[in-house]
């Protein structure tokens, strides 16, 4: 990237997948490099499989049981946290860097009040009992939570899903920050109320400046939200570039592929929408060569037989494609 | 006229409130109507009734008051055609089709059984049926054996779909039928819906919380609010030109992949009193405390669904006023 600031969150070549024993590794997060400075906004967009989720988890090194982190760097503010001891992932996860996930019912204890909850992940980081209840109270107002008490002395169920996507938020927030990771926090969630999520991220990340990691598959919240998109398809990085780069010049022909399937306001009437044949491939049985090729209607022989590389294209844009130059420079 | 395949009229559904609770009023009488042939999308926030409504309609649950009519046959707490019957009038297409497909049954035999219960088809053979289904969503023939497993989100959508065509049915209901599928292969699945509706002359009714395919897919647009149609029209009336400030409220959060676009920030933050979701008021309009544009007798008044514009009915006071329309009383 060639913006001026330092990166808080580097993420450097990571490779995810399965150690094999008696075979060959096998990767299905395949060589990801991403970067986010404070105060900037990372969109990182992809299907289901695309391993876009994965990408997320190895920052805190959350990854399921039966997966590892194969390969790669994860830099925070300077730190390795590959090489960090388990007592040192505990202060930086919820604390400098916090997450917040798709379901927050999924995320809360059921059986514990919200008040209680945040109370705790503060605790977890250091802070007295009575400094905790007021940063709690604080940070609930913060995401517009105002009837505090109420909120506090409620289970999760006794919320609705906005109101609970907001405590989740607030706990988030809770211990100030640096990186807020958040992977579909809004899919779940209706679209008026997932504006009122979006505005106040925006609205919090100005006051605190902390960077912004969103995972989404919806290119809508992307262009809304982020300063900048990763696109990833089949395990890695496809397409980089500035938003508004993204969606008036792709460079891909997936990111191509995907903005022209989205029937538009000013599309016709039940047209036909631009389809994308086939389906993802599935992360552990590629191919050699371009994992989109197969989709892909610009494919030539090339693309078969070997898999372009991530390259600058200028403008900050980065695109996988053989046949970048030709379609898309004019 | 063209004629009506679908005519709700008022319907209510209460279901059972919690302990001593009082009852959970889902639909408040909700009345629309379908022409055969066309598409009417249903759009409103989670617990606003636009699927209890589709439960109603395709006989799942029966309204507490109000009367269905599906091409002539009646639905309501008095009388109602057998489940058997009512399968070959209306289907429904479910939101993922990996939980409303039984993993233990090939394509063949999930579509097979649907023939089988109601022994179709007359005179022919199953087989050559469920190939002729499976054309008809772009299957191929080999893809009869498999399970649901081994499909992809969209074939399995296409199964589901194939399955549901199986009885020949006259509506079918489609909730949230691309919402759990890949971006990538939505698309395909709408082009589906399209060209079968062509093709069989279907009509459908859509639920769905993507306003962008609902615009894409109906003709008309209902809009649900806790229980009640406050907005209803063609669907360029209604979303682009909407009456109701929930409308527009929804039509300015559906975020545009466009980064220049700018929505309405004003109706944006109109949602922001997410404590009142729950508890409409006693009176007056449903929809006033979150309303940027309530006048006073909003709080004592619910307006009613009256119409404003030709084929363009809203339920908002300030809305008719500017219309020029002076409302009825609510009863």
């Amino acid at each position: 990237m060639s913006s001026v600031p330092e990166p808080i969150l580097a993420i450097h070549d990571l490779r995810v997948g399965m150690r094999g024993k008696r075979r060959d590794d096998r990767a299905i997060v395949r060589g990801v490099s991403l970067e986010v400075a404070p105060h900037a906004k990372l969109g990182i967009v992809g299907e289901s499989g695309s391993g876009k989720s994965l990408t997320t988890l190895s920052v805190l090194q959350l990854l399921p049981p039966q997966l590892t982190v194969l390969d790669g760097q994860i830099e925070f503010a300077g730190e390795d946290l590959m090489k960090a001891s388990g007592e040192r992932l505990r202060q930086v996860r919820g604390g400098e860097i916090a997450m917040v996930y798709q379901d927050p019912m999924r995320s809360l204890n059921p059986l514990l009040r919200i008040g209680y909850q945040i109370v705790e992940t503060l605790r977890a980081h250091g802070v007295e009992s009575e400094p905790a209840r007021e940063r709690t109270e604080q940070v609930l107002r913060q995401v517009g939570l105002t009837d505090t008490a109420r909120v506090s002395g409620a289970y999760p169920h006794q919320l609705s899903g906005g109101m609970l996507q907001r405590a989740m938020i607030a706990m988030a927030l809770a211990t100030s920050p640096k990186v807020l990771i958040a992977d579909e926090p809004t899919t779940a969630l209706d679209v008026t109320i997932q504006q009122q999520i979006l505005d106040l991220v925006a609205e919090i990340q100005t006051e605190t400046g902390m960077a912004v990691v969103w995972v989404t598959h919806d290119l809508g919240v992307v262009a809304q939200l982020v300063d900048r998109v990763a696109v990833m398809y089949a395990g890695r990085i496809v397409e980089q570039a500035p938003t508004r780069l993204i969606f008036e010049h792709p460079s891909h022909p997936y990111t191509a592929a995907l903005l022209g399937s989205l029937p538009r306001p000013d599309a016709e009437h039940r047209g036909e929408l631009q389809q994308i044949g086939g389906s993802p491939p599935d992360p552990l049985a590629l191919e050699v060569g371009c994992p989109f090729q197969a989709r892909c209607p610009h494919a030539i022989d090339r693309c078969v037989q070997e898999e372009p590389p991530l390259l600058e294209r200028g403008e900050g844009q980065l695109a996988a494609c053989w046949r970048e130059p030709e379609l898309w420079q004019s | 006229m063209a004629e009506l395949i679908l005519e709700a009229h008022d319907v209510v559904k209460n279901y059972p409130g919690a302990r001593r609770g009082a009852p959970v009023q889902a639909l408040r009488g909700v009345s629309v109507e379908l022409e055969a042939g066309k598409t009417l999308g249903i759009v409103g926030e989670s617990g606003s009734g636009k699927s209890t409504l589709a439960r109603q309609l395709v006989g799942l649950e029966t309204p507490t008051s109000g009367t269905i009519m599906l091409a002539g046959r009646e639905i309501s707490a008095k009388s109602r055609p057998k489940p058997r019957e009512l399968a070959r009038l209306i289907q429904m297409v479910f939101q993922d089709p990996f939980s409303s497909l039984n993993p233990r049954l090939t394509v063949r035999e999930a579509i097979s059984e649907a023939l089988k219960v109601h022994k179709l088809p007359t005179g022919g053979g199953v087989a050559p049926r469920v190939t002729e289904l499976l054309s008809m969503v772009a299957l191929p023939e080999r893809f009869a054996p498999r399970y649901p497993h081994e499909l992809s989100g969209g074939q399995a959508q296409r199964v589901a779909v194939a399955r549901a065509l199986a009885v020949e049915p006259r509506i079918l209901v489609l909730d949230e039928p691309t919402s759990a599928l890949d971006v990538s292969v939505r698309a395909e699945v709408m082009n589906l819906l399209v060209r079968l509706q062509d093709e069989l002359g279907l009509s459908y009714v859509f639920v769905s919380h993507d306003i962008s395919m609902v615009r894409h897919m109906s003709d008309e647009i209902v809009v649900m609010y806790l229980g009640r149609v406050v907005e209803d029209g063609p669907y360029q009336d209604v979303l682009d030109n909407p009456l109701h400030p929930y409308t527009r409220a929804l039509t300015a959060a559906v975020p545009v992949p466009d980064p220049d676009a700018r929505t309405a920030a004003d109706f944006r933050r109109a949602a922001k009193s997410e404590v009142v979701l729950e508890q409409p008021p006693e009176v007056g309009c449903p929809y006033q405390p979150r309303c940027p544009l309530a006048i006073p007798v909003c709080t004592t008044v619910l307006p009613p669904l009256v119409t404003l514009y030709p084929s363009h009915e809203a339920a908002c006071h300030v809305a008719a006023a500017q219309a020029g329309v002076t409302p009825a009383p609510a009863s």
